[in-house]
């Protein structure tokens, strides 16, 4: 008891809750000198102790921390609903936050973890982390090395206004719920190769969340989100890096407002259902803006997709961008989306069937529709079809559609995918004759899309971020 | 496309089109030139790069009566069997029962597919996945195919003489044979083969049952002759595929559960799960040295291989890999990312070193190439390429190995050749004799898991499609969709070179030497005597079968006796199989020609029992019967 006292006085120098935490400590000495005692005892004991401990934590306290202190003693000493605020400087190491708190950062304030493990490490639910600049976290991907990683079952966690920059991830959240992830920025680092890295903020097993506002850029993937339901990922920004969303085995979420470009992939969703994806952008990527792969349920609507295409140092055949890559996905709607010059608009194959689709643009693409299908496709809904930048019929009666359906995918369309090289033919004599040809003895015509009502102008939906080019 | 769509009419009329269809296919494109075409100059460069690959030209079209050049070994998945198609036509050939029972041959049925399979005899359904044909120096040696079974955790041996299924054996104290291979190098002594369900070291029942610390899964090393466990090694996490080096030192499997999770969220949580290296040397010596305990009451060895042991090495990978594949060079193990899109190239030769611990796990990595979204499974031509399927794109990725080394070392390459669509979602692949060092870059298997729409539909269960496609050339081609029932996981192709199967049996064949050595106990001789043969309430009928007749045209029982019918075949003419089958028992089996064949039943109806042969053996076939008399 006695050397147990004189320990926490020693700890406790220097920091402004000093008396606080010499209670505490010796709350903490009381409980093993208790542990000795009767089991009848000891409850009536606890029971006083518990009594003294709660009266003195009814008020949440501020630690102002310097750098010249110890941060790691004022986290293990500091209590639930406490406030630690880091004045400017550099807290060099790796920090573990085990209890409930807020740590927040003066302006300047950096944690800087010398290029190993975890700069934050939360192993407890109710912690809010506010306003840090975290830096140079470990590169070890097998130990997941994170600039803040939370995996023991976070709740009410708040990640918000920090500034992650390192090699491994940026947030990594898993097994909890109802975490908040908000107006962070996380950069990666380009000299490590792409797949060396982490991903901006991974979601594993998260249920119930909010992931709202933050940019990530050069990380690996920049949101990575699997086997997680319920959350909510809004108005985040990911550019130059592999897929904006990476996303796996997640059921009943909405994905709002997204912007991403510079990536391979923009959106790679797969193997889920219940999905709201409604006004994301995909600007400036090398495979897909959006890749549905096994997406049943869902909402696709109001997207924007400009630019697909593999850059000619990494072209080959067959690596061609698509715009909407629709995989053996059913029962979904695709509307309202606007994608433009990609160099394949839609590509819909394995049995992605019953999709309503409707009110989308395809404008430019080379390939507007590659259908690899035996099937017949109706893309219109209600008397509203898709406009097609390269639909040549008219509206005598200025209803808004044209008066001839569109087939964006007959033989000749179906030839130029089978023979690339044909795309050189495109507005030659040959073509022409072949799709007259086609028109008048349909023998040639695949089973594919049709559009009944092919809208006459382009419907450009509201997106929140500023296309790099403008629309 | 655009700009080009004129007046679009739409009738539903049918015409005839053959010349028109032609006039469609490649050769409307002779003479391409440059058009105006609205693209950036970016897409207007890819597009021509694209088209300066050439495609093969490989026939994959045989003619009736001429033989294909490659025999292909096809795994039936949860059908339980085997089959072997021809290649490049695709056509099926033969089917093989392994794990399941079979009516046609009798196989479950018969008393020598019975011995055959011993403990697990009363098992009627099998899982077959990993087909792979026993080796000398790296090369096929066209003698056994070995296969596992998932389901019932057993690895049969098909013998390639006869192809039949001759040895089956229940691997204990693991749960569910997952990736299986054969070790390459010096020849194939032993198969290799994971357990890949995680289970109690002790798996009693008792305090380990809820205890995932004490589940494991073992890594099990079979003596290919015998066909018995020489020995296991204990891992952590657990084990899917595996393959053998060329140099007869390692042996590698990819983990995908590492977590030890139980349930699928969390198995999938760690960013990396790994590759474990086997070392043979060690694992044996560490067996000679009597450096092992047994569990579960068998005397199987089990080596400690978790992480810190001498026997094994384990090496970070991306999340969750799958396939395994050894490049036909020796040099890479390719480990497939699954739910990373990048393969994890393995450097055989810094292996000694891990081993040595001179480096590190990571450092055994000399490439870890992006390809696209869900990579498998990795097969390889003579060229220094591989051919990586894409579940997810549904395609395959051309790459070249040299040249993903070249980028991972920070060079200005793209390693990626071609990405070829595939239909639907390939599992595994396979190039004509790509596992062994005759790898030569002729053909491609794809084995998809969905069909989907590229047949005629049949009810809502579909054929997978198994596709081929002509690597000869700069460019892959797709050849053929070949539909195939539940559900081939891998194959094997070989040189029909190196294949000697026999067109008769021989009388001194180990698959019926204990009926043979029944009969000489019963003083029958097979090949002459037609005798009935009565011990209480047992009865043994021997006969011989010559077309269009049972030696025995008739044979009294009595109600209630166990009869054992043993027929042995005198047809001496290739393709004259014969078979038995009593009507109204569920009695039927085939007797190759020169084979004897054996099965009991109860005679448990009254009366008249007419028995016949339905493998159809003359013009007499019909009339080729006897009766079995039952006296009530």
């Amino acid at each position: 008891m006695a050397l147990c006292f004189f320990y926490s006085r020693g700890l406790s120098f220097g920091f402004e809750s000093q008396d606080q935490g010499l209670s505490r400590s010796v709350i903490k000495c009381v409980y093993e000198w208790l542990a000795g005692m009767t089991k009848r005892f000891r409850g009536f004991i606890t029971v006083l102790v518990l009594f003294w401990w709660v009266s003195f934590s009814a008020s949440a306290q501020e630690w102002q921390v310097s750098p010249d202190q110890d941060l790691q003693m004022v986290l293990n000493r500091a209590s639930s609903g406490d406030e630690v605020i880091l004045s400017a400087g550099r807290y060099l190491g790796s920090f573990v936050i085990a209890q409930s708190m807020s740590l927040k950062g003066d302006a300047g304030a950096v944690i800087d973890a010398q290029g190993e493990g975890h700069a934050l490490y939360i192993t407890a639910s109710e912690v809010t982390i506010d306003g840090i600049r975290i830096v140079n976290w470990g590169d070890d991907l097998t130990e997941q090395n994170a600039g803040i990683y939370a995996d023991k079952k976070p709740e009410n966690v708040i990640i918000q206004n920090t500034y992650l920059e390192g090699d491994g991830f940026g947030i990594w959240l898993q097994g909890g719920k109802d975490c908040q992830v908000i107006n962070n920025q996380v950069v990666g680092n380009t000299a490590l190769r792409s797949a060396d890295r982490g991903n901006g903020i991974q979601l594993s097993n998260m249920k119930n969340s909010l992931v709202r506002g933050n940019e990530i850029s050069k990380t690996r993937d920049g949101l990575y989100v699997i086997a997680s339901k319920d959350n909510v990922l809004e108005n985040n920004t990911m550019h130059d890096l592999r897929y904006g969303i990476h996303y796996m085995y997640s059921y009943s979420n909405k994905i709002l407002n997204n912007y991403a470009y510079s990536t391979r992939a923009g959106y790679a969703m797969m193997n889920s259902r219940y999905l709201e994806i409604r006004g994301n952008v995909s600007e400036n990527t090398e495979d897909y803006g959006f890749l549905l792969n096994y997406i049943i349920y869902s909402e696709i609507d109001s997207n924007i997709i400009k630019n697909v295409w593999t850059k000619p140092e990494n072209k080959v055949p067959g690596r061609d961008g698509k715009a909407l890559f629709v995989y053996n996905s059913g029962y979904n709607t695709i509307s309202n989306n606007y994608v433009e010059h990609a160099e394949i608009g839609i590509h819909l194959t394995a049995g992605s069937e019953k999709v309503k689709v409707f009110g989308n643009s395809f404008i430019d693409n080379p390939i507007q529709v590659k259908y690899v299908s035996n099937r017949f496709q109706e893309w219109s809904q209600e008397g509203k079809g898709n406009y097609w930048s390269n639909y040549h019929g008219w509206d005598m009666d200025g209803d808004g559609h044209g008066d001839v359906p569109f087939e964006p995918n007959d033989g000749v369309d179906k030839l130029f995918w089978k023979y690339p090289e044909a795309k050189m033919l495109m507005d030659s004599p040959a073509v022409l004759l072949l799709r007259w040809v086609q028109g008048q003895f349909p023998v040639l015509k695949a089973p594919g899309v049709k559009d009944s009502f092919p809208l006459m102008k382009p419907n450009r939906p509201v997106a929140e971020k500023t296309l790099l080019g403008g629309l | 496309m655009t700009n080009n769509d004129k007046d679009k009419t739409v009738t539903t009329e049918e015409t005839g089109g053959l010349s028109r269809r032609s006039f469609l296919g490649a050769g409307a494109l002779a003479g391409a030139g440059a058009a105006a075409v609205p693209m950036t100059a970016a897409m207007f460069a890819s597009a021509a790069k694209a088209q300066a690959a050439e495609a093969g030209n490989n026939k994959a079209f045989i003619h009736p009566g001429d033989l294909d050049e490659y025999y292909g070994f096809w795994s039936g998945g949860h059908s339980g069997e085997v089959r072997i198609l021809g290649i490049p036509s695709m056509r099926e050939l033969m089917r093989i029962p392994v794990f399941n029972v079979d009516s046609a041959t009798g196989w479950g049925l018969t008393n020598e597919s019975k011995r055959i399979k011993g403990d697990s005899a009363h098992l009627l359904a099998g899982d077959s996945h990993h087909p792979h044909m026993s080796m000398q120096d790296g090369r096929y040696d066209g003698k056994y195919v070995f296969i596992n079974d998932k389901a019932n955790t057993r690895v049969a041996r098909i013998r390639c003489d006869v192809m039949k299924t001759d040895k089956m054996l229940t691997v204990p104290n693991v749960q569910a044979i997952h990736g299986l291979r054969v070790q390459k190098v010096p020849y194939t002594k032993y198969v290799i083969c994971n357990g890949e369900f995680e289970v109690p070291i002790v798996n009693d029942g008792k305090a380990s049952l809820e205890d995932v610390s004490t589940y494991r899964s073992l890594f099990n090393v079979i003596d290919a002759e015998t066909m018995e466990v020489a020995f296991q090694v204990m891992v952590d996490g657990n084990l899917d595929n595996t393959d053998a080096d060329y140099d007869g030192k390692y042996f590698a499997s990819t983990c995908y559960n590492s977590e030890m999770g139980m349930t699928l969220g969390e198995m999938i949580a760690a960013e990396r799960d790994h590759v474990v290296v086997f070392s043979l040397e060690r694992c044996e010596a560490a067996v000679k040295a009597g450096k092992f305990k047994t569990y579960n009451g068998n005397n199987v060895p089990v080596l400690d291989g978790t992480k810190g042991s001498d026997l094994t090495r384990y090496i970070p990978v991306p999340k969750s890999p799958h396939g395994m594949n050894t490049s036909p060079s020796g040099k890479y193990f390719v480990a497939n990312g699954k739910l990373s899109p990048t393969v994890s190239v393995i450097a055989i030769d810094k292996l000694d070193d891990l081993f040595a611990d001179k480096i590190k796990p990571r450092d055994a990595i000399v490439a870890e190439p992006e390809l696209g979204l869900g990579p498998l499974h990795t097969a390889f031509d003579n060229k220094g390429n591989a051919y990586t399927t894409l579940f997810l794109d549904s395609q395959i990725a051309k790459w070249n190995v040299e040249d993903a080394i070249a980028a991972y070392q920070g060079k200005k390459v793209n390693y990626i050749r071609q990405k070829l669509d595939v239909h639907y979602q390939p599992g595994h692949n396979h190039t004509s004799a790509g596992e062994t060092r005759d790898a030569d870059g002729k053909w491609l298997i794809s084995l998809c898991k969905f069909s989907k729409d590229r047949f005629l539909p049949v009810g809502p269960l579909r054929p997978e499609n198994d596709q081929l496609i002509d690597i000869s050339g700069d460019e892959m081609k797709l050849v053929h969709d070949g539909p195939t029932y539940a559900e081939p996981h891998d194959c094997m192709i070989v040189h029909r070179s190196k294949m000697k199967p026999n067109k008769l049996w021989t009388r001194d064949d180990p698959i019926f030497a204990e009926t043979v050595a029944m009969a000489k106990k019963d003083g029958v001789d097979l090949e002459y005597d037609n005798k009935v043969i009565r011990e209480g309430k047992k009865v043994r009928v021997y006969m011989t079968s010559v077309a269009p007749n049972f030696g025995l045209t008739e044979f009294k029982v009595k109600l209630g006796d166990e009869v054992t019918v043993i027929v042995t075949n005198l047809d001496e003419v290739e393709d004259v199989t014969h078979g038995f089958c009593m009507t109204n028992h569920g009695v039927q089996m085939e007797i190759g020609p020169k084979a004897t064949s054996s099965i009991t039943f109860v005679a448990n109806q009254p009366g008249v029992q007419w028995y016949y042969c339905n493998w159809f053996c003359h013009a007499l076939h019909m009339e080729m019967r006897g009766r079995m008399l039952v006296e009530a």
